[in-house]
């Protein structure tokens, strides 16, 4: 992951989730990063249209890592299901749930680019990636 | 003693609208923007909320089951009028779908003023009202309801001092809809097809506390969203220069026929060129725009011949090419009058240009979208007085077949239309087709009665000698005057 963007998306889960985090403190930054996503679009796009998304998302990263299940494929959801997101995520090796977390945030963040646009999606998402209210220092990500 | 209240008025920021809306919309004022599915309702609002919205004067956008927000973000984007930079500043989307589906009004209502409370908004959109509507009375909840609800919002709103669109699918105006009643202003977007024409037209049905501009006024949606073209009325158009006008007079640039029309076109008259195929016309056009430039005048042709880079004049590409001339084409689909005279107007204005050429009428009819070609004639009069409103010379040519069997000046009554009439007639003169032209009025002016015979050269039209030993010109096939003939037989 050398994209500039996945990069700063490991950034804002490390800042979530710490360092030495374990896979339980891994699956709550996830969580709280999603919900931080929930918060910040369901006003605009609407519940359903994010679950969607994320639905989508999740789709094309379990084809990269089969252990992500995708409760969200088998029924039309009208929220993300954030339990079954956190569920996901406590059932593998660390290693492999930061990349999996890093892959679904920055799959989702190209789907969402891909139809409103990159300057669109860089106007929503900004402040998530770069949360000013963290207590941890904000990773410089610039080249 | 109270002094009257000011409403100001908003810019809308839609090129055209605001001088329909007699002069911008009213502040806090309560609107609704109806029409049919793809009529453009979404996008008018967009336009206007980006060029409305500034960080003092939030605006919010609720959305309510009509377009996915999603989908309606990734289309408004394409137009140039989108600013991503503004989206959470100024401009504010709130999906209200969740809210809308089980059809409770109240609960719309509820969040709509929670959200409008927290943020203060100068204007506020509810896109699309009808599936409110519609939410609604599937659940049973009855028009007195929505007319509550409707009444509810628009009362709250004013106070809130946020003017607001309702966006609503209507397919007929004359739907008893409540909300027609409540609102102080009602855009009506239309679309109408005509064989393979599709031509869009606005029509402001009412707006409290103003006059607009009647009627439907045509509109067109590039990438650079809604530009409206609205009605010119001839009779609100400035009355015509009359000053000099005899006395200051123009130079057609063909030696002789400014004598015959009695020392030149009179500046800010509407001269009509008519004549068949070929007999001329265009170059006469040409000529008259390039002895404006060759004096240091700008002009401006509206050219609407089928293939504009073969038969246009050398003379004349050169003076499109340096600007001199201003070319107003007509590349784009089912135009309207109104697109026309504007982008000429525009155009005219732009290069403070004198010399204005219409060539021809024909091919501007066939120009104009079917559903306009029935009003043709009105419409031609109201571009002859627009224009002669801005003071400028016009020429105008038409084609007219050559019929010997009677006189007649243009297909469409132009000639009485326009201030001045040249006439050209192909004649058979010793087994040739020869050229002859007339000049058959100039409105208030002297002028030569002649038919004179002229020749095409490389440089242009040479106008020859009134052909005296010959009659019955314009029946076509001239005879030699008996005693002409006698006199020139006994000569040899």
């Amino acid at each position: 992951m050398s994209h500039p963007e996945s990069r700063r998306i490991a950034a804002a889960l490390e800042q979530r989730a710490g360092s030495q985090a374990n896979a339980d403190q891994l699956a709550d930054a996830v969580v709280m990063l999603w919900r931080e996503i929930n918060d910040t679009l369901t006003p605009i796009i609407g519940a359903r249209g994010l679950a969607a998304l994320h639905g989508r998302s999740l789709y094309l990263t379990s084809r990269e890592y089969a252990w992500l299940n995708d409760a969200h494929g088998k029924s039309m959801l009208t929220e993300i299901d954030f339990d079954e997101l956190r569920r996901n995520f406590t059932t593998q090796p660390m290693l492999e749930s930061r990349a999996a977390a890093g892959v679904l945030l920055h799959t989702f963040h190209d789907l969402l680019a891909s139809l409103v646009g990159a300057v669109l999606t860089e106007r929503l998402l900004h402040a998530i990636w770069n949360n000013p209210f963290d207590g941890h220092a904000a990773q410089d990500v610039s080249e | 003693m109270t002094p009257r209240v000011t409403i100001n008025r908003l810019a809308t920021g839609v090129p055209g609208l605001d001088s329909v809306l007699g002069g911008g919309l009213p502040e806090f004022s309560f609107n609704l923007i109806a029409g049919p599915p793809g009529c453009g309702k979404t996008t008018l609002a967009h336009q206007m909320m980006f060029a409305l919205a500034s960080p003092e004067r939030p605006a919010l956008y609720f959305t309510v089951l009509g377009e996915p927000p999603l989908k309606m973000l990734r289309y408004q984007q394409q137009f140039t009028f989108f600013d991503s930079d503004a989206v959470n500043t100024s401009v504010r989307f709130i999906d209200l779908t969740d809210d809308a589906v089980g059809g409770d009004l109240e609960k719309v209502l509820t969040r709509i003023v929670e959200e409008v409370r927290a943020v203060g908004p100068g204007l506020v959109f509810v896109d699309s009202f009808r599936s409110v509507v519609m939410a609604s009375l599937d659940e049973g909840v009855s028009i007195n309801t929505l007319q509550h609800f409707v009444q509810q919002l628009g009362v709250l709103m004013t106070s809130w001092q946020a003017t607001t669109f309702l966006i609503g699918e209507y397919f007929n105006e004359n739907d008893a809809n409540p909300v027609f009643t409540v609102a102080d202003g009602l855009i009506w977007l239309r679309q109408s097809v005509e064989r393979n024409s599709m031509v869009r037209k606005l029509e402001i049905m009412k707006m409290r506390g103003q006059p607009t501009l009647p009627g439907l006024h045509t509109f067109r949606i590039t990438e650079a969203g809604v530009c409206v073209f609205a009605r010119v009325d001839p009779s609100s158009a400035p009355a015509a220069r009359t000053g000099d006008r005899l006395t200051d007079r123009l130079s057609l640039g063909v030696p002789g026929l400014d004598e015959m029309l009695g020392g030149g076109l009179p500046s800010g008259y509407s001269l009509l060129v008519a004549g068949p195929s070929g007999s001329g016309k265009s170059l006469l056009a040409a000529t008259f725009l390039a002895e404006g430039a060759r004096r240091g005048e700008t002009g401006v042709i509206a050219a609407f011949e089928q293939n504009p880079n073969q038969s246009r004049d050398r003379t004349l590409a050169d003076l499109i090419d340096s600007g001199t001339v201003g070319l107003v084409g007509s590349r784009a689909p089912d135009l309207s009058i109104d697109e026309i005279l504007l982008t000429l107007v525009a155009e005219v204005r732009r290069l403070k240009a004198t010399r204005v050429v219409v060539d021809s009428l024909s091919g501007f009819e066939l120009a104009l979208a079917p559903t306009f070609r029935g009003d043709f004639r009105e419409s031609l009069s109201r571009l002859v007085t627009a224009l002669a409103a801005e003071g400028v010379t016009l020429l105008m040519t038409s084609e007219l077949e050559d019929r010997y069997t009677d006189l007649r000046f243009s297909p469409y009554g132009t000639a009485f239309m326009t201030d001045a009439v040249i006439v050209q007639r192909y004649i058979e003169v010793e087994s040739r087709l020869r050229r002859v032209m007339a000049v058959v009025k100039v409105r208030g002016s002297a002028h030569s009665d002649s038919l004179r015979e002229f020749t095409i050269t490389e440089s242009g039209i040479q106008l020859g000698v009134a052909l005296p030993d010959q009659e019955g010109l314009l029946g076509g096939r001239p005879t030699r005057k008996q005693l002409m003939a006698e006199e020139s037989s006994n000569g040899h």
